[in-house]
């Protein structure tokens, strides 16, 4: 990614509100406008990511806050939505169609399992359409083929939860123990309630811009957005809502890293601080090894090791993760951008991970997409 | 639809799954596709029937929306010798690594869907 940076960042809290996702989406906007010093009128582009609202979802968030007449665009990918409109936002600025690109990824998802992600009649109606047996499914076959254990599940909570106490977006921000999430209410075995993240509501926002232009405007804390991979299915990956996989598959977040961190110009070695999807428990863990943080089988070593909790080597969702601020589908990317940049800024108080330099946040989601976004001081 | 996913019989018969296999690259498909979606060549219809080995067995504990059966219920992965692996429900408890055929399966009344049992499993039956 060339000469593009983030110059503002904003959000509305994840948790469960009584006003809507257009207010929601306003007041992250306007906070990412503050930030970076401008306001809706110096906009000349805006992505809206979102999965369940109405239709003009954008529009109708932005005509809240100024009526200009620059493009809105709607994104809708899943859990990578905002993934995706950041990746649509960049490559405007990029190739120099738009200097400044408001990017906002909102969500007002209601409680419990989340009741359609792309499953056909037969899948739904058989018991089969339920995303927590997919993560299951994942979480079995890593304890199978690693030394994985259902304890390492609950120390991947046990640790997220503890970073979000600190965390004022975060919506659950209470210490559990390990007891506690394998006594939590079984959903789909070896997951419990504790190891799954829940959707929920919220909104994040970014003001991105060429480097020229934040530097004529003289931004006064912009973070450059290094690289960026956004990848679909190819013929060997799995996830929601395919019914089949084949016995050797091939990882997304693998690929979506891989050229993440190459468009940056950058190896994993070089990352301080990642924020990851962990939707449930497991898929922290496999984001582990498809990240490159380890080799695939020593996942579970580099949790125990403490690496990946805050003061380790490489703090892996310092945020909280999903698990403890809930996932509001389409903001859930923006929101871990809007967690690596205050990181990288040095912003973030008793969560802060020492002299975080470079930050890369992971999404994955349902039809299959993956998206990978490295962010340097 | 479960005419286009699994072959005839009545719950409890031993039935297939209608996969396809791709002519160019051999890799399996299902449900059946015309075309492989890795390499765009004519794939042919196969019969997965198994035996198959259950890679994965874990289950749903809570009721999901828009499911006509009721939880909790097992749920597991059966790995095809052709290489694929297939989500289905579970009759019996079979555990991970046993090995599993696709039988006909009524998961509530009048529903007719496949299912992965254990050769010669027999369910308890009410005197």
């Amino acid at each position: 990614m060339k000469d593009v940076v983030i110059a503002g960042v904003g959000i509305h809290p994840f948790g469960r509100f009584e006003h809507g996702y257009r207010e929601m989406g306003e007041l992250a906007a306007r906070g990412a406008l503050a930030d970076a010093s401008v306001g809706i009128q110096d906009v000349d582009m805006v992505f809206v990511a979102n999965v369940g609202a109405e239709m003009a979802k954008g529009h109708n968030v932005v005509d809240r806050i100024g009526r200009t007449g620059v493009p809105v665009i709607n994104v809708e990918a899943a859990c990578a939505s905002s993934g995706s409109g950041l990746f649509m936002a960049a490559k405007m600025v990029e190739s120099g169609a738009a200097d400044v690109v408001l990017c906002l990824g909102v969500e007002k998802a209601p409680r419990g399992f989340i009741a359609s992600s792309g499953f056909d009649q037969w899948q739904i109606e058989n018991g089969l359409g339920v995303n927590p047996m997919y993560f299951a499914i994942q979480a079995q076959e890593l304890v199978a083929a690693t030394d994985a254990t259902v304890e390492d599940l609950a120390d991947v909570s046990v640790k997220n939860h503890r970073h979000a106490v600190d965390n004022p977006h975060a919506m659950y921000r209470r210490e559990v123990t390990r007891e506690e999430v394998l006594a939590s209410k079984p959903i789909c075995p070896p997951l419990t309630l504790l190891m799954l993240c829940a959707p929920n509501e919220g909104a994040a926002a970014v003001v991105l811009m060429s480097r020229k232009e934040a530097e004529r405007r003289g931004v006064a804390a912009p973070v450059t957005l290094a690289g960026l991979g956004l990848v679909s299915r190819g013929p060997d990956d799995w996830f929601v809502p395919a019914p089949a996989y084949q016995a050797e598959r091939t990882s997304l977040s693998a690929r979506a890293a891989t050229a993440a961190l190459e468009d940056a110009g950058v190896t994993v070695e070089d990352v301080d601080v990642v924020e990851c999807q962990d939707t449930d428990a497991a898929s922290e863990l496999i984001a582990y090894s498809d990240l490159g943080l380890c080799k695939p089988g020593d996942e579970a070593a580099l949790l125990r090791s403490g690496a990946t909790a805050l003061g380790g080597r490489i703090p892996v969702n310092p945020s909280g993760g999903l698990l403890s601020k809930g996932e509001p589908l389409g903001a859930s990317g923006l929101g871990q951008v809007h967690e690596l940049v205050q990181q990288v800024r040095g912003r973030c108080g008793s969560r802060q991970v020492t002299d975080a330099r470079v930050g890369l946040g992971h999404v994955m989601g349902a039809g299959h997409n993956s998206c990978v976004v490295v962010v340097h001081r | 639809m479960s005419d286009e996913l699994f072959g005839p019989g009545e719950p409890g018969d031993p039935t297939y799954l209608k996969g396809s296999v791709c002519r160019a690259c051999g890799r399996a498909e299902f449900p059946r596709r015309a075309e492989c979606p890795a390499c765009g060549a004519e794939s042919e219809p196969v019969d997965l029937e198994g035996p198959a080995r259950l890679r994965v067995s874990s289950a749903v504990l809570a009721q999901p929306p828009g499911s006509k059966v009721q939880a909790p219920y097992g749920v597991g992965v059966a790995e095809f010798p052709q290489g694929l692996c297939v989500i289905g429900l579970l009759v019996g408890e079979p555990a991970a690594g046993a090995t599993v055929e696709v039988v006909v399966h009524e998961p509530y009344p009048g529903g007719r869907i496949f299912a992965f049992r254990e050769p010669g499993f027999l369910p308890a039956v009410a005197i």
